[in-house]
């Protein structure tokens, strides 16, 4: 669990973090999201010790992070950055392995590694292990920089726009492979982003962030739903909001059971988008539901999807 | 149509660098011009010059005059070959076909002025002064950048230019050996110093060694704290910048007071040997003049690492001498030979001019046959100087490119 | 008038001031050397003029730097036309290895050529100081950007204008920081130059090593390490300038 309890840090006289307090249970991706200067990237910096807050303090599972040396705590610590930073004249396989032979692994330990991380991010191992950075587009090194965060097994993994450089197409790969990753593995994960599309489909917690301060945290469900300000709601979509809202409410939430309907059932866990999509393609104004954990099935109709009781929830 | 025009003139260093490799598609007319211009030479001066003695200056012989008929159409024959190569369309035959000819020519030439010395020698006696002509430097250097400008173009790897160079360095040696250029005025002098001769080039050695004992530890700490201290670098390199600046005479003349005094006051340093005129003032300038483009190189070296690297590094746990030791010097490391090999060049030639206080080397040859007019006791010096420098360079260049596997990434 | 009380701010006008004032003041300091000096019978050179040494190394390098900046430049600007594409390889070639030549090594060069005085010391600067100026006007307009010189053709500009609108003025800096490396380096050549029988400040210099006389060595250093100096900070000053 990465506790942030009233973290502040000052660059001169303007307050990049301003008294920030956050709390994120192990195992769960923490999206911080908020507009350039708003202190995201600096909040997650203090995490790691790139940065010393001036004030307050960073608890990684109970332990307070200014009580490790920092290389040591940083050697714990996943991180991956936007521009990468993969060097240059080190082969893929030494890249990957950096952590592991700091941290005095044998050799075959770590070429054993590598590979398995190779394969974990979608990388063929006998391919690429031994080419150099340059010979890879820009997201097969953002894959090999993942691997690279990963190496040393750390709990914690922390990453900075990861894929903000990317093009859509190689960014959705990379955001389904981490989302892959975190299911396989249970990383804890604080990520930083300041696009919300991202943070909706990555994150199960995201802290909005503006000016140093917290403005509001939450499921992503809660903050389309339940916006704290104005800030917040032009934030997380403004006119597309309600569009969102509907990536991250689960089909069973909104199914009548017992009732029937045509056709090939949706699961109860996908989401309102992908069922709009089927009854607007379809044509048809219900689907059968089909809840594949309990055996349930219902349907689903439009007017469901737009207004179950009258309002957003 | 503006764009395409643009784009065609408008090339990069890159696309100038093939295009220079490549070549244009037709004849070479730098090669034709150099040939002329030999050939110009050859007909007008004189190839060999002869005086009755060491000082007087001689009188110019033309080739056909110095040596038998043979010798003097076999180095025409070369030349015509040459000529007819720069006719050749460009490509890689033709450079190695220059290569091959231009080579020849110059040991040719080399050896057809020694062979025109013995003649003078066997008809004037031993006291008559046989000296390289006119249209001897011109052939030896058209042949020479013939050769050079050939090489370049098929781009060797460094290494195998180290190779090729110690080939042509040898062949001239082997000749030299053999005895065929021994009669030849600069070879008389060689003969007369051969001890002194070896001794000055290692007190050349030595200036330069001891002088980048203390400028590369030195400059590259100072580089070091050009890069952490933003505040420190412009003062630092400004003064830096002023040592460079004062011409190398005037450093050295001003290091003899002080030192001078300072081994007057402390008899202990005057038994070291630091005293006012030697090597000690002629190292101590040669340290301050290697200290800027040794903190040059080395800021501009480690300041190139991308940051994201740094950062990326720092992130991974690695402690700041692990970053300095595992990813800022190997990346810098081209930078870092490159401006090795400057300072290196540069100490050098400035060392030449240490043989004015006392400190010897090579220049002392140089100032030495100024002093007495001995235009070959000069070209001894002169021409030693510049084959310790051009050999420095080459092998400097060559250690960069084994160090540098990668030097395309 | 502020730009005037600017400039007086400037180094190049401190060390030019220093210059002069060392170089009217040199001649009526034989008091102080005979002082610093006492065991020297003629503690202040005398051969000639502390002016004219300095008017006479001026001119070197002043004849010298003319030729170098007239062939210099039209030499970077002829091999990085299209006419004279082919010679960009060989000039490249010989500056890179001219460079590596010792300086003092060409001027000793100059004199079997054309025999002792001012002449060889003028072509051994002439040939040596090309170097940099030739490498850094290619350099400055192989660099120049490709987007400018596309407007140039878009607005209609010839080659000819192209080169005097838009290349010549964008590279000027590069060429211009290339002369001032030649100018710099031709003041020490020059120096030595009074080896050859050039009248320079570094005549008393040489006198004063080999006829052991320390206070010459002084008078000529102090002189020709101000002037190199001043002329240094001079062309920084238009570098900067022109940037």
């Amino acid at each position: 669990m990465i506790v942030l309890d009233r973290l502040t840090k000052r660059f001169g006289t303007t307050l990049a973090v301003d008294n920030l307090s956050l709390t994120v249970p192990n195992g769960s991706i923490c999206a911080l999201v908020g507009a350039s200067g708003c202190g995201k990237s600096t909040t997650l910096r203090l995490i790691n010790r790139l940065s010393e807050p001036d004030g307050g303090h960073v608890l990684i599972d109970g332990t307070d992070a200014a009580s490790l040396a920092p290389v040591a705590l940083r050697r714990r610590i996943g991180y991956v950055i936007q521009s990468i930073g993969l060097f240059p004249h080190w082969s893929i396989a030494r890249n990957i392995g950096t952590v592991p032979e700091l941290l005095g692994w044998p050799a075959h330990r770590v070429a054993q590694r590598v590979d398995e991380l190779l394969d974990l991010v979608g990388l063929d191992p006998a391919r690429y292990r031994s080419r150099r950075p340059h010979e890879l587009s820009g997201g097969q090194q953002q894959r090999v920089g993942v691997a690279r965060a990963l190496a040393a097994d750390p709990d914690l993994l922390l990453m900075d726009e990861p894929f903000g450089a990317l093009d859509p197409v190689t960014r959705d790969g990379l955001q389904g492979a981490l989302l892959d990753i975190q299911a396989r593995t249970r990383k804890t994960v604080v990520i930083v982003t300041h696009d919300i599309d991202e943070a909706i489909r990555l994150a199960s917690l995201i802290a909005v962030l503006d000016g140093g301060r917290l403005i509001q945290q939450g499921s992503p469900h809660e903050l389309l739903a339940r916006p704290a300000n104005a800030f917040v709601e032009a934030f997380v979509g403004g006119p597309r909001r309600g569009l969102r809202l509907l990536q991250v409410t689960p089909v069973g939430e909104r199914t009548r059971y017992g009732m029937g309907a045509e056709g090939v059932p949706i699961d109860a866990g996908a989401t309102l988008d992908v069922a709009l999509e089927r009854m607007v393609t379809g044509n048809i104004d219900r689907i059968p539901v089909l809840d594949r954990a309990t055996g349930r099935s219902g349907a689903l109709s439009l007017t469901d999807i737009v207004a179950p009781d009258g309002a957003l929830r | 149509m503006s764009l395409t025009d643009g784009s065609a003139v408008a090339e990069t260093p890159e696309t100038a660098a093939i295009q220079r490799r490549t070549g244009g598609a037709g004849a070479n007319p730098l090669l034709m011009l150099i040939v002329a211009g030999m050939a110009a030479a050859l007909a007008s001066l004189g190839f060999v010059s002869v005086g009755p003695n060491r000082i007087v200056s001689g009188k110019p012989l033309a080739l056909w005059s110095a040596v038998e008929p043979a010798f003097a159409v076999g180095l025409a024959m070369l030349i015509l070959m040459l000529g007819l190569a720069a006719l050749l369309r460009s490509g890689a035959w033709r450079d190695r076909l220059v290569s091959v000819v231009a080579a020849l020519l110059l040991l040719a030439s080399v050896a057809t002025a020694g062979h025109a010395a013995s003649l003078v020698a066997e008809a004037s006696g031993p006291i008559a002064r046989t000296s390289l002509g006119a249209a001897f430097w011109i052939i030896a250097a058209g042949s020479a950048f013939a050769f050079a400008d050939a090489m370049g173009r098929m781009a060797p790897h460094p290494l195998a230019q180290v190779v090729v160079a110690a080939a042509m360095g040898g062949a001239l040696a082997a000749l030299a050996v053999s005895g065929a250029l021994s009669d030849l005025s600069l070879a008389r002098e060689f003969a007369n110093r051969r001890e002194a001769y070896g001794a000055e080039v290692l007190r050349h050695l030595a200036l330069v060694g001891g002088a980048l004992a203390g400028a590369l530890p030195i400059g590259a700490l100072l580089g070091v704290v050009a890069l952490r201290r933003q505040a420190w670098r412009k003062p630092l390199f400004a003064v830096l910048n002023l040592i460079q600046t004062i011409p190398s005479i005037a450093i050295f003349g001003l290091l003899i007071g002080p030192l001078s005094t300072l081994s007057a006051w402390l008899p202990g340093l005057r038994s070291l040997g630091v005293g006012g005129i030697g090597a000690a003032p002629a190292i101590i300038a040669l340290t301050l003049y290697g200290l800027l483009p040794t903190a040059r190189g080395t800021f501009a070296g480690l300041a190139a690492t991308p940051p994201a690297v740094i950062e990326a590094a720092r992130g991974m746990g690695l402690d700041e001498r692990q970053i300095l030791w595992r990813v800022s010097i190997p990346l810098a490391l081209p930078i870092l030979i490159a401006s090795l090999r400057l300072v290196v060049v540069q100490l050098v030639g400035l060392a030449v001019v240490a043989a004015l206080i006392g400190a010897g080397g090579l220049g002392a040859f140089i100032f030495q046959g100024l002093g007495q007019t001995a235009t070959d006791l000069i070209l001894l010096g002169a021409l030693s100087a510049i084959a310790l420098a051009l050999a420095a360079d080459l092998a400097l260049r060559s250690l960069g490119a084994a160090l540098t596997p990668g030097a395309s990434s | 008038m502020s730009r005037l009380l600017r400039l007086a701010g400037r180094p190049a006008v401190w060390v030019s001031g220093a210059f002069l004032l060392v170089l009217g003041a040199l001649p009526y300091s034989a008091g102080l050397f005979g002082a610093l000096f006492p065991d020297l019978p003629r503690p202040l050179y005398s051969r000639a003029s502390f002016l004219d040494l300095a008017l006479s190394h001026a001119a070197l390098v002043g004849i010298a730097t003319l030729v170098v900046v007239g062939v210099g430049i039209g030499v970077g600007i002829f091999v990085t036309r299209p006419v004279g594409r082919d010679f960009a390889g060989p000039i490249d070639t010989l500056t890179a290895v001219g460079q590596t030549f010792p300086p003092t090594a060409v001027l000793a060069l100059a004199v079997p050529a054309m025999g002792y005085g001012g002449a060889p010391t003028v072509m051994a600067l002439i040939v040596y100081g090309l170097l940099p100026v030739v490498s850094a006007t290619i350099a400055g307009l192989n660099a120049v950007p490709r987007a400018p010189m596309q407007a140039a053709d878009g607005i209609g500009l010839s080659p000819g204008g192209r080169l005097l609108k838009v290349e010549l003025p964008l590279a000027a800096p590069v060429i211009l920081s290339g002369v001032r490396t030649s100018v710099v380096l031709n003041i020490g050549t020059a120096t030595i130059g009074s080896t050859v029988g050039a009248l320079t400040l570094g005549s008393p210099i040489i006198e004063g090593l080999s006829g052991s006389n320390p206070a010459y060595v002084i008078q000529g250093a102090v002189l020709v390490g101000l002037f190199a100096v001043a002329a240094d900070l001079w062309l920084d000053e238009l570098e900067r300038a022109l940037t």
